[in-house]
């Protein structure tokens, strides 16, 4: 995916709003809107993080979830271990810390839990490797029985039980399920343009020159021209491509999240349905987020996701209330807490970085 | 070796999160599920003689000492005094909200005191309607799970259950306020959905 840091840092950019934004305009329509549903970063988080596995070959199961379990619980856990033992030490129990570190908390309560996201997406990359080896084997019959086992479970919740807690991320399967067949579209439709220009540059003279002169090249600089070539033109019909969808999406997005993901929320046919509904918004703002190049401002914010998520639920309200003894000015209230959690981030994000690499 | 090692430790310590379940402590306010509590109050003090206070409080399926229990007001049941003595003294709503947003227990949330209509109100699952006049007091940052509001009406007892029906202690997603208590005091509602505390 081109300039997925710049997507990824959207997504985070758009929980920071969501959780410290303070409105501008108080009573602006605009403003509100983009604040309540801001959420949808969460969800665009999922569909990057099935997308950027869906090109991972998983050879070894417990190999693969180990590395997840350092680049993600490992994490997490000392943001439970920080919170717990620094930062919110009144708030913190044995018995919630035991059941923060082995997930049973997320199940206790669902978008309550503390740093929810990250188990949550750990119970999804355990799942991963088991949707691959059967999407290998039947893709058409596993897309159907993971939709209808998701659709059966939710609405047996939904009908049969008062139990909410699991939706904030039940409801997100389908938009994972979408991040791996989205990236396997996106390679058939990359290779669909390439094979498409390899015929047309051989139907006449012009195009077989061509095709030796991008072979002598080849020949000459040991790139692979031919690749080259073709993707750069290949390229340019996904760029034009992708623009319209993106654009439709986020059209079609904003609507059904103003109907039923703004105020009042969607809750049928099971509850928390508007996770779903928020779906093509979120991925035409991926799509759109796809044009912005990743510059090292947005490349590092892109690469420090989960200490952003992390350092705002930590410290992120013990900033604001720091801020507001000095002012409530709504715009610099937001900037003064969202930037500096930002920062934060980023420079744990590389300092740990920095650590692992030293040992 | 590591493998095993990690494997073990992992299940011990999954082992004594669920012990630990049937043992909620009592700092741990976050709960999920809810019962509602409704008690009659009599109110001396106005033409109004039944009040019904509707307490609806976390209950995570195990016996857990509410905070008022131990004799420690809750951040709702606070301000529920205050509100009772300032409607008392004065009929004007946006003083009312104001007094109530610079409460002391308020004070480290910087709040601001907004007028609001029927329709729909941040906190509910349906639009609201039934009330002449409102204000809403909450934190600027959205993400504390705390919403308040004051009402005139001409139908008290039809507007509490309208906002005991739909009041969602989770409305804000990601955090989930631990009571909501909903009180009339003649033609005037409080509402209010909050954690039991602010000290964290």
């Amino acid at each position: 995916m081109k300039n997925r840091k710049s997507a990824m840092a959207l997504s985070a950019i758009l929980i920071l709003i969501f959780h410290f934004w303070v409105n501008v305009f108080p009573g602006n329509d605009v403003e509100n809107f983009i604040k309540l549903t801001a959420y949808i970063g969460v969800d665009m988080f999922f569909f990057l993080s099935a997308y950027s596995m869906a090109g991972r070959e998983v050879d070894n199961y417990l190999k693969f979830i180990v590395s997840r379990f350092k680049g993600v619980y490992l994490k997490y856990t000392l943001f439970v271990i920080l919170d717990a033992v620094l930062i919110s030490a009144a708030a913190w129990s044995f018995s919630r810390f035991l059941k923060a570190l082995v997930w049973v908390e997320l199940f206790k309560k669902g978008g309550g839990a503390f740093l929810w996201f990250l188990p949550a997406i750990m119970l999804f990359y355990m799942a991963f490797p088991l949707l691959q080896k059967a999407d290998q084997r039947n893709p058409v019959v596993t897309a159907i029985v993971s939709l209808a086992l998701w659709a059966v479970v939710a609405f047996l919740v939904t009908r049969f039980t008062g139990y909410k807690e699991m939706f904030i991320f039940w409801n997100r399967i389908p938009i994972f399920l979408l991040g791996f067949y989205v990236y396997k579209l996106d390679k058939w439709i990359k290779g669909f343009c390439i094979r498409n220009e390899a015929q047309s540059l051989n139907k006449n003279e012009a195009g077989r020159t061509e095709a030796r002169e991008i072979e002598t090249v080849r020949n000459e600089t040991g790139k692979n021209a031919d690749s080259v070539r073709d993707r750069g033109i290949s390229n340019r019909m996904a760029v034009c491509v992708k623009l319209v969808l993106a654009v439709v999406f986020v059209a079609v997005g904003a609507f059904l999240l103003l109907k039923f993901g703004y105020k009042i929320k969607l809750k049928v046919p099971f509850r928390d349905m508007f996770y779903v509904i928020a779906i093509p918004m979120s991925l035409g703002l991926i799509a759109l987020a796809g044009f912005v190049p990743s510059v090292k401002p947005i490349s590092w914010i892109g690469s420090s996701t989960l200490e952003i998520y992390g350092v705002q639920m930590v410290i992120g309200y013990n900033i604001a209330k720091a801020v507001m003894k000095y002012t409530r000015e709504p715009l610099l209230v937001s900037l003064l807490v969202i930037l500096p959690v930002i920062v934060i981030a980023v420079v744990v994000h590389y300092l740990y970085g920095w650590i692992e690499k030293k040992r | 070796m590591t493998k095993k090692l990690l494997a073990v430790i992992l299940s011990l310590v999954m082992v004594l999160a669920f012990a630990a379940c049937g043992k909620e402590e009592s700092k741990d306010t976050n709960t999920s599920d809810s019962t509602e509590v409704t008690q009659d109050v009599v109110d001396n003090n106005t033409d109004d003689t039944t009040q019904d206070e509707v307490v609806e409080v976390g209950d995570d399926n195990t016996t857990e000492e509410q905070p008022s229990a131990s004799g420690s007001d809750t951040v709702a049941q606070t301000l529920l005094g205050e509100f009772m003595a300032t409607i008392e003294t004065t009929e004007d709503l946006e003083a009312v909200a104001n007094t109530l947003s610079s409460s002391e227990t308020l004070s480290v949330l910087g709040m601001m005191v907004m007028p609001v209509e029927e329709g729909w109100l941040n906190g509910f699952d349906e639009e609201i309607a039934g009330f002449t006049q409102g204000y809403t007091f909450s934190p600027m940052i959205g993400s504390i799970p705390f919403v308040g509001y004051v009402f005139e009406t001409e139908d008290a007892a039809a507007l509490v259950e309208t906002l005991k029906a739909h009041g969602q202690l989770n409305w804000n997603i990601c955090t989930t306020a631990d009571e909501m208590v909903v009180e009339a005091s003649g033609n005037y509602v409080f509402f209010v959905m909050a954690p039991f505390s602010l000290d964290e």
